[in-house]
């Protein structure tokens, strides 16, 4: 075998991985569009609702924190049935005074969790407010979210079903209306919430636990052996954790809560190189485990829970695809010009390199968006950044490695948020007709 | 034309023909026209007597915008929004004289007293009875919000939403599409259709809402569950990964997952829930504590009582006297169709995605 069969071998691997992933955006689209939306918990109004402890870990959070109280207050589940745990991890800002605050007013109610030691970072912090809760669910948003009225009912309404380890909703953009950034992460968020995520549910494949608008069950919690506070990305961790275990985790399109995207590029591409870490270092934990076929998983879940993880693996697979294709042509590999190749290439151009588009427009279309489909083509932007980005994470030797000593530490996204409180007013939970 | 001009204007016009299908995008981002955060579905479907409430309170804003001879006697007006309404004070054949030519209404009725009506009326905006209402049979109503006790006569259709603050008693074969609740009590007769639901008590024919579940039985009196050679403990649950059933007067402690289907035999008790990926069968007179769950269907026999919620992704059999929640402790039956039976008490909420109906 010559160098260059190598690396035209190596090329079509790289092919195979790509048009496997074009095939999963296809399916995820198609499902979206003509399969059964599945919502099977959506519709319980009224039951015996469990204990509910609500935790927000919080770092810096000076900027948003009371929003998210007072939203978390104005919850209409039944109020002698949770309690809200702000979990404060060695702020330097005014963020532990707000919260003393909130206390102080709705003793009881706000029972705040302060950390001045132990290890850094939103895993440990959740790992010592469990072991000091008795309540029998656990619902988990970051700070800067603002969920509605009604929005706890419907996390907790799935745990009624035993076999339901961890329920998750859906992230939407309240700022979008800053910079191109803030639309594109719009898209993106329209995309990988209302197709991806509901597709998984619809198809029963694993819709994944995103730890910031979500909730997990103490049984199912302490089954799995608790938050790992040496993971970076304790949501997708405990994600494999339950489903290997044999738990189910759900997903509600239509728990939604407001939250706040990143208005620029070096907050968005630190953002995404530590989900990138974080979801590589889950691929290294259980990527192999999966791969063992547990009985329990149909064949259908393994594959969809290993391409899940190798998601952020993909970018330096494509560039490595762009470097080996320009090595060949300067190699003088002969390009076969029979009819097939050209109508794979072909198809790969129009409808492949386009996968991910069409996932974003047909969610956009769902969610009955009118005009900011038009930004569509710029997203080809963001892919080009998050690209270069997630390669650098996905190169780097944390992604891959073991955590050093001390474990992971707060990686925060900037807040952008002048007071306390939304800004720009995003719409009442009363607001507006039905979609 | 020169060489150099030849490319700059090939190089131009490829660079506006690229750009073409940018210009949308272009535009959309100089001159933003979408770019409101998504409206949250606030009001979800669980709050079922959310336009009854929201009816009541838009007619009450604009009724006291009127002047005050329209809040004397009967009178025929415009709501502040110009909405035609009537209101009847004394007599219904004033509704006569406000019916279209083919006999229908397309006004806001406003009913002041007890009214008894002839049947067979089509209103095409809302009634709103402020006192007993007695729907006549083969009536068509868009919405009733009605104060105290309603009556629907039989083979009546509501085409939206129908609430009574009072008992709700709707007569056989009557089509209920939307919204029905009911602050006390509901009261279905046969062959009644129906999409949503809820009250304290939601009952078929006769039957009594329970306060609590029926008390257990000496322990002695029940058998110990075999766990099956293929099952494993998770957390509180027992997993069992084949096809189950449970023998006749079985005790089962805390919750119970089965991957396949599972036949719940009659006299069984259940101290928790239970979940079925595939149909899920309960005898008579079982006694389930907690949710009742299914990926695929669920029957549940006569005389059987459920605490928790009974939630299927297929269709829901609700046998004769089997109750579902409790007045004290009210759950939700959730499912893509429901049936029940004659003498079925369910406390709370009924949800269909395609359509309930009780039949015997």
């Amino acid at each position: 075998m010559t160098p260059r069969d190598v690396v035209a071998l190596a090329l079509w691997v790289v092919v195979a991985i790509l048009v496997i992933y074009t095939i999963r955006h296809y399916i995820f689209t198609l499902n979206r569009v003509f399969g059964r939306h599945r919502q099977p918990y959506v519709d319980i109004g009224v039951a015996d609702w469990p204990v509910v402890a609500v935790f927000v870990p919080c770092h810096n959070e000076e900027r948003v924190i009371a929003g998210m109280l007072e939203a978390l207050l104005a919850s209409d589940y039944p109020a002698h049935r949770y309690h809200i745990v702000p979990i404060d991890d060695r702020s330097t800002d005014r963020t532990r005074a707000i919260i003393e605050d909130f206390a102080t007013r709705y003793p009881g109610r706000v029972r705040p969790h302060l950390r001045d030691e132990g290890k850094p970072g939103k895993a440990a912090a959740l790992l010592d407010a469990t072991s000091r809760s008795d309540a029998e669910i656990f619902l988990v948003f970051d700070a800067d979210y603002l969920p509605g009225p009604n929005l706890l009912r419907q996390l907790v309404a799935p745990f009624l079903d035993p076999e339901v380890g961890a329920t998750m909703g859906r992230v939407v953009p309240h700022n979008l209306n800053r910079t191109l950034l803030t639309r594109l992460l719009d898209l993106e968020r329209s995309g990988g919430y209302q197709v991806d995520q509901q597709a998984r549910m619809n198809l029963d494949l694993i819709p994944q636990y995103g730890g910031t608008v979500g909730g997990v069950r103490r049984t199912a919690l302490l089954d799995v052996g608790n938050w790992d506070d040496d993971s970076l990305a304790e949501d997708t961790d405990m994600t494999y954790r339950l489903i290997l275990r044999g738990w189910r985790v759900v997903y509600q399109n239509r728990s939604e809560c407001y939250e706040e995207v990143p208005e620029t590029w070096p907050t968005r591409i630190r953002q995404i190189q530590r989900w990138a870490r974080g979801h590589n270092q889950c691929f290294r934990r259980y990527g192999f485990r999966l791969l063992r076929f547990p009985s329990h998983l149909r064949v259908g879940q393994v594959l969809d829970g290993v391409l899940l993880l190798g998601v952020f693996a993909v970018a330096p697979v494509l560039l490595l695809g762009w470097a080996l294709a320009t090595a060949l042509y300067f190699m003088g590999y002969p390009v076969h010009q029979g009819i097939i190749v050209l109508f794979a290439v072909a198809s790969y151009a129009t409808l492949g390199n386009f996968a991910a588009f069409f996932e974003v427009a047909t969610a956009a279309r769902l969610d009955g968006s009118r005009n900011r489909i038009r930004l569509l083509p710029f997203l080809a932007l963001g892919f080009l950044v998050n690209l270069l980005a997630i390669s650098r994470a996905t190169l780097s030797r944390r992604s891959w490695l073991k955590v050093g000593p001390g474990g992971p530490r707060w990686e925060k996204t900037e807040r952008y948020r002048p007071g306390n409180g939304p800004r720009n007013g995003p719409p009442s939970a009363d607001a507006g007709g039905p979609r | 034309m020169s060489e150099p001009l030849a490319v700059a204007l090939l190089l131009l016009g490829t660079l506006g023909w690229v750009a073409l299908p940018l210009l949308p995008a272009v535009l959309e981002l100089v001159r933003p026209t979408d770019v409101d955060p998504l409206v949250m579905v606030g009001r979800d479907n669980a709050d079922i007597s959310r336009f009854a409430r929201h009816f009541r309170e838009y007619a009450m804003a604009n009724l006291t915008r009127l002047p005050s001879e329209a809040l004397r006697g009967d009178y025929f007006g415009k709501l502040a929004d110009g909405t035609h309404f009537v209101r009847v004070a004394r007599l219904t054949h004033v509704l006569e004289r406000g019916a279209l030519p083919d006999g229908s209404h397309d006004r806001v009725v406003i009913l002041e007293h007890p009214t008894e009506l002839r049947g067979h009326e089509r209103f095409r905006l809302e009634v709103w009875a402020k006192a007993a209402f007695h729907g006549g049979p083969a009536a068509t109503y868009r919405a009733v919000l009605g104060e105290t006790g309603v009556r629907l006569g039989a083979r009546s259709t509501v085409l939206r939403w129908v609430h009574a603050t009072g008992v709700l008693d709707v007569m056989p074969e009557c089509r209920l599409f939307g919204r029905v609740s009911s602050e006390r009590e509901i009261r279905l007769g046969d062959g009644v259709e129906f999409q949503r639901m809820g009250a304290p008590a939601v009952i078929v024919g006769q039957g009594t809402p329970p306060s609590a579940l029926p008390a257990m039985s000496p322990a002695a009196s029940y058998a110990v569950m075999d766990e099956p050679e293929r099952s494993r403990r998770l957390g509180d649950h027992l997993r069992v990964e084949t096809d189950w059933y449970l023998p006749p007067h079985t005790l089962v402690e805390g919750h119970l997952v089965v991957a396949g289907r599972l036949h719940v035999s009659p006299g069984v008790r259940i101290r928790g829930s239970v979940k079925a990926h595939g149909p899920l069968e309960v005898d008579q007179g079982a006694i389930i504590e907690g949710s009742v769950v299914s990926r695929d269907g669920i029957r549940l026999g006569a005389g059987c009582a459920v605490g928790g919620p009974v939630i299927a992704e297929g269709t829901i059999e609700i046998g004769s006297g089997t109750s579902v929640g409790t007045l004290v402790t009210p759950t939700t039956v959730t499912g893509r169709r429901v049936r029940l039976a004659p003498g079925v008490v369910v406390c709370g909420h009924i949800v269909t995605e395609e359509g309930g109906v009780t039949a015997a």
